[in-house]
């Protein structure tokens, strides 16, 4: 049963400088993902996580596509973060869900857009982060999220048209806060 | 309004757009953070071939696999509010047959996290994950037992409120000491076999 290991090594010079490279392309822009989208409190920590899975990974980052996929480590991160709270919340029996504490400046420049974000299913939401605000196209999309390139193109024209309708449609006032209805369509 | 019109709008609600808190490249922070974690930490090698996991083959094929959850498999998956990922355990063939452990086999398995098992019963192991090393994203995971528990060799015996690492191929848990228990030792190994 034994087999061969191949291990693919390079000079450390070498990786060192790679690295830099990567560091100067994503570092930056992986706070602003982080900072969007994690409490404020746990931005630096993860911000360390990303960058040191980037190095021990390092030979494993695509050629012309490292900040999707440096986008891809950061989204497991948090995901990882997020159970990691969501553990120790229900440890402390504190069952209650929040939002994120994220980075807001503050808010009411464009309620009406926020508010109509906020109410699309979570994974709507977040395609149209990563397009909008990470400025990323279908195929970028794909490797952030893990799936094809066809099929995140599909989500994205779906999720812009849930978008688009749910600020058209919206709606009912109730007690000074704007509600949206969801069609069916827009929940699957 | 069209999509032009759509992103610009959304790019004017980013809470970061008018940010002066993000730490440039240049800082001496960063440059201090860059050279600790080069300094710190290692590399990790070259993952194996697929084919070296042939040995499961024999067992994988004879189970019954439900996975629940598009894109689950082989994959970052899906928003953590999905639904549960369904695998299946079964060690009861006497066919099966255990290699030793090893980190870089155990690199290969997909999927693989940590959770506690919630609930058993006499077919299903309910686990809460609360860290995915590869190749899902679910907040449960649903552990079947075709032929019961009892019958079960080489794959754990969960119980309620123990935390596990479990890993998969091809739907079916991993045995053979590649699931078990939470132990500071099979989280070594899991942290080395899954750096990211």
């Amino acid at each position: 049963m034994d087999t061969l290991l191949c291990v693919k090594t390079s000079p450390p010079d070498n990786r060192r400088s790679r690295f830099e490279d990567l560091a100067g392309e994503v570092y930056e822009p992986i706070q602003r993902y982080l900072r969007r989208r994690a409490n404020i409190d746990q931005v630096d920590d993860l911000v360390v996580d990303v960058m040191t899975v980037l190095w021990k990974r390092l030979d494993d980052v695509p050629a012309g596509a490292a900040l999707p996929w440096a986008y891809a480590v950061a989204r497991r991160c948090l995901s990882n973060t997020r159970r990691a709270n969501a553990r120790r919340l229900r440890l402390i029996r504190k069952l209650e869900t929040e939002r994120p504490i994220r980075d807001r400046e503050p808010p009411g420049l464009d309620v009406e857009l926020e508010e109509a974000l906020e109410s699309l299913p979570t994974d709507q939401e977040e395609i149209l982060r990563l397009w909008a605000w990470e400025q990323l196209e279908a195929s970028e999309i794909a490797t952030v999220l893990g799936c094809s390139a066809n099929a995140a193109s599909i989500r994205l024209h779906r999720a812009r048209r849930a978008l688009k309708s749910a600020m058209e449609r919206k709606t009912t006032t109730v007690d000074g806060h704007t509600r949206v209805e969801h069609t069916e369509e827009e929940r699957s | 309004m069209n999509d032009d019109d759509l992103r610009r709008r959304l790019a004017g609600i980013d809470p970061t757009s008018r940010s002066d808190r993000i730490d440039p490249i240049t800082s001496d922070r960063a440059s201090a953070l860059m050279e600790d974690i080069m300094d710190s930490t290692t590399q990790s090698t070259t993952r194996p071939d697929r084919h070296r996991m042939q040995w499961a083959t024999g067992v994988a094929a004879a189970l019954a696999v439900a996975v629940i959850g598009a894109g689950v498999l082989g994959s970052t998956g899906s928003e953590p509010t999905g639904p549960p990922l369904e695998l299946t355990a079964q060690g009861g063939s006497t066919m099966a047959s255990c290699i030793r452990f090893d980190v870089s086999i155990l690199a290969d398995m997909s999927p693989a996290f940590a959770g506690t098992v919630t609930d058993v019963t006499d077919s299903v192991a309910t686990l809460t994950v609360d860290h995915w090393y590869a190749g899902g994203d679910a907040d449960t995971v649903e552990i079947s037992y075709s032929t019961g528990m009892e019958a079960l060799i080489a794959t754990p015996d969960f119980e309620v409120g123990q935390r596990y690492f479990v890993t998969a191929t091809d739907g079916t848990v991993n045995g053979c000491g590649y699931s078990g228990p939470a132990t500071p030792e099979l989280e070594a190994a899991f942290d080395q076999a899954f750096p990211g």
